[in-house]
């Protein structure tokens, strides 16, 4: 579904991704995993078209998207979860809900899938006329999925999901995330690797802008060098 | 809900204490009647004025410098219009939104698109640089001449329980107030103005949502021009200009705003019929001369005293 081939990508003369390639397949939950700095955010932003890589491919569904702006990819079907979450907090709720639809094709689906996020995250609902500025960090994150799901994705990318949430939070999203993998493709970008390994069926680890690894979540988990350096065990 | 019910009941008040004010002058002091409801129908042309300002500004962060120039070009547009074709000025300003819509679009899409992504400041020097190709443009299309429309009713007047009010000032003002309540709907009732308050709220998140951020500039800056035109065709049938009357109108405008202290439409309209008050009032006490001065004043006093203006917060 998703291919991006050798990509690498720069700030002005600061080159952050080296030849980077990896792939997701239809209805795959895959995690992404860095430390600080690794560039995790840079390659999101790069498949959501925010930035343009020097050299390489990213192509989505067979098309090439590596230098369309993020309306155009967005239409294509992917969404993006940004990190920071990036919510329009003087907005309500459901006015940051309706902007997630902005695209033609996801404005045809918008009573469908306001309903399914509600089911989802039924939280929202209920605080839907409130300020997004004012919701804890957890509906923060909650009202930033929903909103990236109401553009309709078949690709669904979410940077840094559990960052900045309590544990027992981070342990809800995380289940939430594995649930809507039922119904969304999932290429997630994390820190915590241990929560990312257990809900991901394949895993590519990412240090100082290049992959270095790659596998089944099972098989890494197993790894000497991973659980040293990732799960500090 | 509430919210709502709090500002109209606001807003209420305001109007009630200044119908009691005006109706206090009508049976003390009838001159400064006069000169306090001169002000403020003139109020409602300047928040109109600012309103096109505002926006650009509220949405890209720039200072627009040329909005006083777009101004004057709506102006010679209407004269143009009237003396070429004999189009009143009123009519005639449903063609010069859309042109003035035309160009506003276009410079974003030409010039300002481009030097955007350079550093902060470079959008008002292009902005600036504008004005003065504008004043150039006027100076050799209609000459250095100040212009006014003499339109076969310019003179006449509406009677209201013995007041005469002039009866294009009257006709100005509620326009003004139209295009406001116009603007207000489309930025918080349609999608497109939804979606420029998201620009304007966070870039790089519209962008996210599928937003084409730089069409949303582009429209925003359009229809600041648009209003700016506006603006212009009306002040034409109240105001001689001339090609360098722009910078006047600009500041004029800045003052509004920077009294409001928020681009909230109800806050423009307020500070405009502030603004109108004071300079009429002053203008009777030390002369019709200093009016722009007056506002100018008025700027300055505003950023020195109450740099959130009235309706604004701190920091
Ligand atoms: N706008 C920018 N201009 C210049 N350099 C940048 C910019 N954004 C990020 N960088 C640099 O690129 C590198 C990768 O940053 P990136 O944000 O992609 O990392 P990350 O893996 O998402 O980190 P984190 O886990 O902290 O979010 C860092 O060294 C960072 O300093
Ligand atoms: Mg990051």
């Amino acid at each position: 579904m998703l291919e991006v081939r050798s990509l690498n990508v720069y700030y002005g003369n600061i080159q952050v991704l080296y030849d980077v390639s990896f792939k997701v397949e239809k209805n795959e939950l895959v995690a992404l995993i860095g430390s600080n700095a690794a560039g995790k955010t840079t390659l999101l932003d790069t498949i959501i078209g925010w930035l343009h890589p020097k050299s390489g491919s990213i192509t989505f569904n067979g098309f090439r998207i590596d230098h369309l702006p993020p309306h155009k990819v967005v239409e294509l079907g992917v969404s993006i979860v940004p990190e920071g979450r990036m919510l329009f907090p003087a907005l309500t709720v459901l006015e940051n809900l309706m902007l997630g639809a902005f695209t033609r094709s996801a404005r045809k689906k918008i009573q469908e899938n306001l309903e399914k996020v509600f089911e989802i995250f039924p939280a929202l609902k209920e605080r839907k006329q409130q300020l997004a500025g004012t919701l804890s960090g957890g509906e923060q994150q909650m009202l930033a999925i929903g909103r990236a799901l109401m553009a309709n994705p078949t690709l669904l990318l979410l940077d840094e999901p559990s960052q900045g949430l309590a544990p027992i939070i981070v342990t809800k999203i995380f289940s939430l995330i594995k649930e809507l993998n039922n119904w969304v493709t999932i290429l997630m970008v994390e820190q915590n690797a241990y929560k990312a390994l257990k809900v991901a069926s394949r895993v590519y680890i990412l240090e100082n802008g290049r992959i270095v690894r790659e596998g089944e979540s099972q098989e890494l988990v197993k790894d000497d060098g991973i659980r040293k350096a990732y799960l500090g065990v | 809900m509430d919210i709502l019910w709090q500002r109209l009941i606001k807003s209420l008040l305001i109007a009630v204490t200044v119908v009691v004010a005006l109706v206090i002058l009508y049976f003390v002091a009838l001159d400064y009647l006069y000169v306090v409801l001169g002000g403020v129908l003139v109020g409602g042309l300047y928040a109109l004025a600012a309103l096109g300002l505002a926006l650009v500004f509220g949405v890209m962060k720039i200072l627009n410098l040329a909005h006083g120039s777009m101004m004057v070009l709506g102006a010679y547009l209407s004269f143009w219009f009237f003396t070429l074709y004999g189009i009143d000025p009123f009519i005639s300003v449903v063609l010069v939104i859309p042109i003035l819509f035309l160009l506003g679009f276009a410079i974003e899409y030409f010039l300002m698109d481009k030097v955007a992504t350079l550093t902060a400041h470079q959008p008002v020097l292009v902005a600036f640089g504008l004005m003065v190709v504008l004043e150039s443009l006027f100076m050799l299309l209609w000459t250095a001449d100040p212009r006014g429309l003499v339109l076969p009713y310019s003179g006449a007047r509406l009677t209201v329980g013995g007041l005469h009010i002039s009866l294009t000032r009257f006709v100005a003002c509620v326009l003004s107030v139209v295009g406001l309540v116009c603007l207000a709907i489309i930025m918080n009732r349609t999608l497109i103005g939804r979606a420029i308050q998201a620009v304007s709220q966070d870039f790089k998140a519209a962008c996210f949502v599928g937003i084409n951020a730089r069409r949303m500039y582009q429209l925003a800056f359009g229809i600041g021009a648009a209003f700016a035109g506006f603006a212009g065709s009306l002040i034409s049938v109240i105001y001689a200009f001339e090609p360098t009357s722009g910078l006047a109108f600009v500041i004029k405008a800045l003052a509004v705003i920077v009294l409001a202290g928020s681009g909230r439409i109800s806050g423009l309209i307020i500070a405009g019929v502030v603004l109108g008050i004071i300079e009429s009032v002053g203008a009777m006490i030390i002369g019709g001369g200093f009016k722009d001065a007056i506002s100018f004043a008025v700027f300055l006093l505003v950023l020195l005293l109450k740099p959130e203006g009235l309706f604004g917060r701190r920091g």
